[in-house]
């Protein structure tokens, strides 16, 4: 489903290079640079709802197109893995200078098909893979889950958090190490638990686990799916919520805890700069709490006022650098290759063990 | 301990509903002959009109007569492609799947994140309190939405329906012998029409009970299976209401140990003999997705067993389930 609208600057360019495309770098008649701007195409896997995912990429979007004048975007939404390749080249074929593609699974079909388009950039979100015109990028979500940590461990009375994830992946082991350190660190008699639901998206099964946690004594929640479903049960259960990606605060009511935001125009704005000066390079982005690329949400109305400093101190902290979120623990001193994809085993406070995915 | 099994319980009888409504629908609709891989799709279909009526009207109630409404006409598609047109019936269920996938995706996109106020849980009137106090199955059974006991009530009135009216025995005879049932003045494709319509229904009021009471959202594809579930569970009760009622609630067990188990220790300690072998047994078996897989296991099992016991085979499958019928005579 590719929206296109076709401008006076693609009509232009579709005039002049009709059937030379291929010829583009050997001419030297590159984009990047150029006075007449960039245009960017953005890939979601799926349609863009109200939260989750691939709402914080569109939000993002949207902001950098709202902020440069000499920037021009265009998106498709529900795009297959198997399809993105034709997405793709249908977005080079009408002038498109520079691709974003958002999911997973984009990243070996854009990692083949780069080579073939020299000049433009390709940037694909949360894989592994890089080439010269293709740089990969992705947030410290953990660090801002080691803050909602914070929060939750002052908050909970019962010292039982519960966790509802997805797949057992690094990614998701990462980010509930990171929730349960920032709770352990102010409150050193937590515990918490963890139910897997082997889906991405299965609101009545993240239901049914909440209830699960909520029974065994939990009065902290936190999820890791694309929908609602957590954020409302627990406050149907008047535990507190905490999620991701995009603020839930309607959901959650009063019972809302807060969200690790990806805030992605914080690395779209500059990367798409750098395109249109000229400079961009392939890179390996992961930042985080410092660069703005995360950040968490606003608290809910009942998380008294201490709690929220005693977050914001911490966030400091971590900003500066006088703080990592893996001080103390087991994973001190780990290398960004090995916490970005090899971290498979729980820290201290977390019952039972990483099941094999 | 009395904890984990109350939750069990409680989340065994919350799973099951779904599985209930849609299953009850699925077997109307075998029971005439006409086969509907749909449900998924219905499903679906009656959990964003449940969704959006309620939003906009501020009405649960009216969502759920919407949603109703909504699986019921969907279903017609099938019924014609299927009784009108002689289709192949899988290929028509199927495609109403992708059909029913598709729209609620695209339609409900801007829905998704939003919440409503659905069928709160109560208590029966007058008796209601006594019964909650009943140790482990008290709050599972007896404090639930509205669509939890209408689900539990259908099974009997199904049964009653089959078995006890005349409308639904000739709807059987329709699905066991259409041509005998031509002959005796039964109409064929009308009854046929009803039973899918029926079943249609049945599984928009599934859909809805998702969107309305279990969750009160809508998102997409929030039905995650479980209509496959339901077509299996039909297998499983091999056509029998009073046994959808039985499969529900095993089922419904696997759905609950499967996030229960995972805050349980089961590991065998190191005094239980051939605790080294048993252990990755054990992890496997309860392995959150293998545990995922169990209904359909089952539902192999009983397929199994039941060409073994050929007495009772007679009893299951409607004999005329998957073919069309056409009064041409050749």
């Amino acid at each position: 489903m590719v929206r296109k609208q076709l401008t006076r600057r693609d009509a232009l360019k579709a005039a002049t290079t009709t059937g030379l495309i291929g010829l583009a770098g050997c001419s030297g008649g590159s984009s990047s640079g150029d006075s007449d701007g960039v245009s960017a195409a953005f890939i979601y896997q799926a349609e863009v709802s109200d939260v989750g995912w691939d709402r914080a990429h569109e939000d993002a979007r949207q902001a950098v197109t709202d902020q440069y004048d000499w920037l021009e975007t265009e998106f498709s939404e529900a795009v297959a893995p198997g399809d993105v390749q034709r997405v793709i080249e249908q977005y080079i074929s009408s002038g498109m200078d520079a691709i974003f593609g958002t999911t997973f699974g984009y990243m070996d079909p854009m990692h083949e098909i780069a080579p073939e388009y020299p000049d433009v950039v390709f940037e694909h979100c949360s894989g592994f893979k890089t080439r010269e015109n293709m740089g990969r990028y992705y947030g410290r979500l953990y660090q801002a889950r080691f803050l909602c940590g914070v929060a939750a461990g002052l908050l909970t009375e019962t010292n039982q958090l519960g966790y509802v994830g997805a797949f057992p992946i690094p990614e998701l082991v990462r980010q509930i190490n990171a929730f349960v350190r920032g709770a352990r660190l102010v409150n050193p008699d937590v515990t918490a638990s963890v139910r897997w639901t082997n889906a991405w998206l299965d609101p009545p099964a993240v239901t049914q686990a909440v209830n699960a946690l909520v029974n065994d004594g939990a009065d902290v929640i936190n999820n890791h799916q694309t929908s609602t479903a957590a954020v409302q049960t627990a406050a149907d259960n008047e535990a507190y919520a905490f999620t991701y990606t995009t603020s839930m605060a309607d959901a959650g009511g009063d019972w809302y805890g807060s969200s690790a935001l990806f805030n992605w125009e914080e690395f779209y704005g500059p990367t798409l700069e750098a395109i249109n000066n000229g400079n961009w390079e392939s890179e390996a982005y992961w930042n985080g709490l410092d660069a703005g690329v995360v950040g968490v949400d606003d608290f809910g109305p009942q998380v008294p006022d201490d709690v929220v400093s005693e977050v914001e101190t911490y966030e400091e902290e971590i900003v500066s650098g006088d703080r990592t979120v893996w001080q103390g623990t087991k994973f001190e001193g780990e290398s960004d290759e090995f916490l970005f994809g090899e971290m498979s085993s729980y820290v201290e406070g977390i019952e039972g063990e990483v099941p094999n995915s | 301990m009395a904890g984990l099994v109350t939750g069990l319980a409680n989340a065994t009888v919350n799973a099951s509903t779904v599985l209930i409504l849609a299953g009850l629908g699925e077997l109307i609709s075998e029971r005439a002959g006409v086969l509907n891989l749909g449900v998924e799709g219905i499903m679906l279909v009656g959990a964003l009109s449940g969704f959006v009526t309620a939003f906009v009207t501020g009405s649960y109630w009216l969502g759920f007569g919407v949603a109703i409404l909504a699986g019921g006409l969907i279903s017609l598609v099938h019924a014609f492609l299927c009784i009108s047109l002689n289709s192949d019936q899988a290929v028509s269920g199927i495609m109403l799947t992708l059909l029913g996938t598709g729209l609620t995706t695209y339609f409900g996109n801007s829905w998704s994140g939003k919440s409503i106020s659905g069928f709160p849980e109560r208590t029966l009137p007058l008796v209601g309190e006594y019964l909650v106090e009943i140790p482990i199955l008290g709050t599972a059974l007896f404090q639930s939405t509205v669509t939890d006991y209408a689900a539990l009530l259908l099974v009997p009135v199904v049964w009653l329906f089959l078995y006890r009216t005349n409308i639904g025995l000739e709807l059987v005879s329709v699905g066991e012998d259409p041509e005998t049932a031509d002959t005796m003045g039964v109409d064929v494709f009308k009854m046929r029409y009803l039973a899918v319509v029926l079943g249609g229904m049945f599984a928009g009021a599934a859909g809805a009970h998702l969107s309305l009471a279990f969750n009160e959202i809508w998102s997409a594809s929030m039905t995650s299976g479980r209509g496959w579930i339901a077509v299996a569970l039909v297998i499983f009760a091999r056509w029998r209401p009073e046994r959808i009622l039985l499969g529900a609630y095993l089922f419904g067990l696997f759905n609950a140990l499967q996030l229960y188990s995972q805050g349980l220790d089961i590991t065998l300690g190191t005094g239980v003999p051939l605790a080294g072998l048993l252990n990755p047994v054990l992890n496997f078996v309860l392995n959150p997705t293998i545990m995922s897989t169990y209904p359909y296991i089952v539902t192999l099992l009983v397929l199994v067993l039941t060409v073994f016991r050929a007495e009772n085979r007679e009893l299951a499958q409607p004999s005329a389930l998957v073919q069309s019928y056409s009064r041409e005579l050749d």
